[in-house]
Formats: structure tokens, C-alpha cells, sequence
């Protein structure tokens, strides 16, 4: 036997059912929804976020939670911050998000452990100045792949920059708890103020 | 291609590409749970860039495979939106049950012992069944280079088989 023979040959098998057909079917329909919902709100008009997150008398107060974190982008614009924890189990369509062998008890220490490690995070400690460069070099590198996410300019890329940090942060967090992220789904939100539009991804 | 075309071809590329990704992911990847994510994210990846969706159906596959690629070589781990997506598929994905014969586990062994990019190219061409040229794009390689990580590669292979007595050793002249 040759060796083109050989390595051909050797290819892991790997047969699919009936059944991881229809699911396959089923989850390229699913995606094209999945990819355009609106899950993370990145820069909001201060009036706009008020109605979605505080209601209507908030709304006209213009108030802004105490829990959000204050900051202050490159072009001394000032924002609130606001990281959320919540149960991935919403599921779009989908019943159950938890892997088998994650049982409820486990998914609320999961959930414990992401939300204090919000709750405790030194946000002041962000170099927001170096999160900007590693953001910018991260998407020179996926962009040198071939992978070309949307351009990002300003105090949209200043905040998910400083998103990427806080969210790699908690990442790292639970991995080194032995913790593997799946019951956890986070959430940012930007209240950017005197921004003149809000968007989605 | 107007918008809703490009829907719609983007869910016939991946429909009829789907099952050779996950199989891509699933010789790559330890865990087949972890194949159907690396898939659920390509898609996503997919339907971001769906604007940018090449209108030949082959030119389709490659631009879906780089993209897997690029999923993989990253480990992007986003923790929300895919899992819901892949749960179904990973509820039906279980361990083969055969086992392979085992020289094809010494072959494997000494395609996993190659350097990285030479792994990746002799995985694409023999078990994924691309071309050298294919191969090269979907890794971002330059041809010519793919073709000296290619040739090394074969070298390294036949000296590790003819160590395993699988092949012939090259004759000495």
C-alpha cells in the first residue's frame, strides 16, 4: 500500500445518523435567526437606553443605575457600563442549552461564581489605551484571515474593546475554577451619553 | 446577489456543507460536542459575512471551510447564542463504536506528530479531499509554501511508516 493510500484510508470515520442529519438541517435553519438576533446593544442614546432599561420616569430623569460602572472613553465621552449574568436558557427556539452532565446545582454555582467575579472586578484596573491596541491587533490578525468583522471607530471601539477585556477576564476566571462557561450567558450594555445613535450586533 | 438571494444561498451552501464541516471539526477536535460547537459558530460566522458569500457553489465550500479554519485555528469561544444552536446536534452525536484497524492508528499517530501547518495540509487533501491549491487557501498559506510543508510532510510520513515497517523505507542507491 502506498502512502497516499495509506493516509487516505486512515481518515477518522466519522458517520452521521438520520437523526444528526435532521439536526444539522434544522440548526443551518436556525442560524441565519440565531446570528441576527440583537443580544448585546452596544451604544445607546441616553434617552433610548433609559426607556429599555428604567421606564418611562427614570426615562425623564435620566437616570442611570448606581450598580452600572462609570467610564470615560478616549474621546472623554462619558458611559455606564453594564455587565449582566443570566442562565443560558433562553434558547431561541432551543429547550435545553445545559449539557447533560450540568445539573441545575451546578449551573447556579456557575452563575454565583460569573457574578461575583463582576461584582468584585477592578474595572478601574482596565488600560484602556492597551485594550484598544490588543483589540485593534486582534482584528488585523482575523482580517489577515480573511475574516472581516464590521469597522468599529471611536467610543464603539473604545467600549467593545474594554467589553473583550472584562468578558476574557471572567472567561479565564471560570476556566481556572474548572468551570467551562456553558450554563453562562453574559450581557453588555453601553449607555453612551449624548451619543447620536444606538446599535446592535 | 440581492439580500434575500444571498439568504438563500447561504442556507443552501451550508445545508449542503454542513455535514463535511462537522465531519472537519470532528477528526480535529477530542470531544464531538465540541465539533458541533466549532460548526454552530461557523455558521454564525457565515451569516455575518453572508455580503461577502462568493456566488459559485464551489467557491462556496472553500469560503465555508476557510471560515472553519479560521473558527478553529481562533478557539473563539463566544459562550452565548451558540450553544442554544447546537444543542440539538450534540445531543445526537455519540462515540463510533468501531474501532479502526490498527495501522490506520499508527498513520494517524504520525500525521498528529507533524508540525502544525503540515498536519492541517496532509488532514485537508487526504481526509478532507481538497487540493493542494484549496488546501493552501482555505489555510492561508502561499501555494509554494504549501507545496514545501506538503513535501516535508510526505517525507516525515514515509520515514515514520517505514520506522513502523507500514511502508517500504526509500531504496538506498
Amino acid at each position: 500500500m502506498d502512502l497516499d493510500e495509506m493516509l487516505t484510508r486512515a481518515a477518522p470515520r466519522r458517520e452521521h445518523t438520520p437523526e444528526t442529519s435532521a439536526a444539522l438541517r434544522e440548526m443551518v435553519d436556525a442560524s441565519r435567526s440565531t446570528a441576527r438576533s440583537r443580544h448585546r446593544v452596544r451604544l445607546i442614546t441616553a434617552g433610548a437606553v433609559v426607556v429599555a432599561a428604567l421606564g418611562g420616569t427614570a426615562a425623564a430623569a435620566g437616570a442611570v443605575p448606581a450598580s452600572w460602572i462609570p467610564w470615560t472613553t478616549p474621546a472623554n465621552h462619558q458611559c455606564h457600563m453594564q455587565f449582566t449574568i443570566d442562565p443560558s436558557r433562553d434558547g431561541e427556539g432551543e429547550t435545553n442549552m445545559l449539557p447533560e452532565h450540568i445539573n441545575k446545582a451546578r449551573q447556579t454555582q456557575e452563575l454565583a461564581a460569573a457574578r461575583d467575579f463582576l461584582a468584585g472586578f477592578d474595572y478601574a484596573s482596565i488600560d484602556q489605551d492597551r485594550a484598544i491596541a490588543d483589540y485593534r491587533a486582534l482584528q488585523r490578525r482575523l482580517s489577515a484571515k480573511g475574516i472581516h468583522n464590521p469597522p468599529e471607530h471611536g467610543d464603539e471601539l473604545a467600549l467593545s474593546a474594554v467589553s473583550r477585556v472584562v468578558w476574557d477576564s471572567l472567561n479565564a476566571h471560570l476556566t481556572e475554577l474548572g468551570y467551562d462557561m456553558r450554563p453562562v450567558k453574559g450581557s453588555d450594555l453601553f449607555v453612551l451619553v449624548g451619543a447620536s445613535a444606538w446599535k446592535c450586533d | 446577489m440581492g439580500g434575500q438571494a444571498q439568504d438563500a444561498s447561504l442556507t443552501a451552501a451550508l445545508r449542503a456543507t454542513a455535514p463535511d464541516l462537522l465531519t472537519y471539526f470532528e477528526r480535529r477536535t477530542t470531544s464531538r460536542e465540541d465539533a458541533a460547537d466549532l460548526l454552530g459558530e461557523t455558521m454564525l460566522q457565515a451569516w455575518r459575512r453572508v455580503d461577502r458569500l462568493p456566488d459559485n457553489p464551489e467557491r462556496q465550500r472553500m469560503w465555508l471551510f476557510t471560515i472553519a479554519a479560521n473558527v478553529l485555528a481562533n478557539g473563539r469561544r463566544t459562550f452565548r447564542r451558540r450553544r442554544a444552536l447546537t444543542d440539538r446536534l450534540r445531543q445526537t452525536l455519540r462515540p463510533t463504536s468501531a474501532p479502526d484497524p490498527a495501522e490506520h492508528s499508527e498513520v494517524r499517530d504520525a500525521v498528529m506528530h507533524l508540525h502544525r501547518a503540515q498536519q492541517e495540509l496532509v488532514m485537508l487533501i487526504h481526509w478532507d479531499g481538497f487540493g493542494i491549491a484549496d488546501a493552501a487557501e482555505i489555510l492561508g498559506l502561499n501555494p509554494s509554501t504549501a507545496r514545501n510543508h506538503y513535501a516535508t510532510a510526505r517525507k516525515a510520513l514515509k520515514d515514520a511508516l517505514a520506522e513502523e515497517a507500514l511502508i517500504q523505507p526509500p531504496s538506498m542507491m
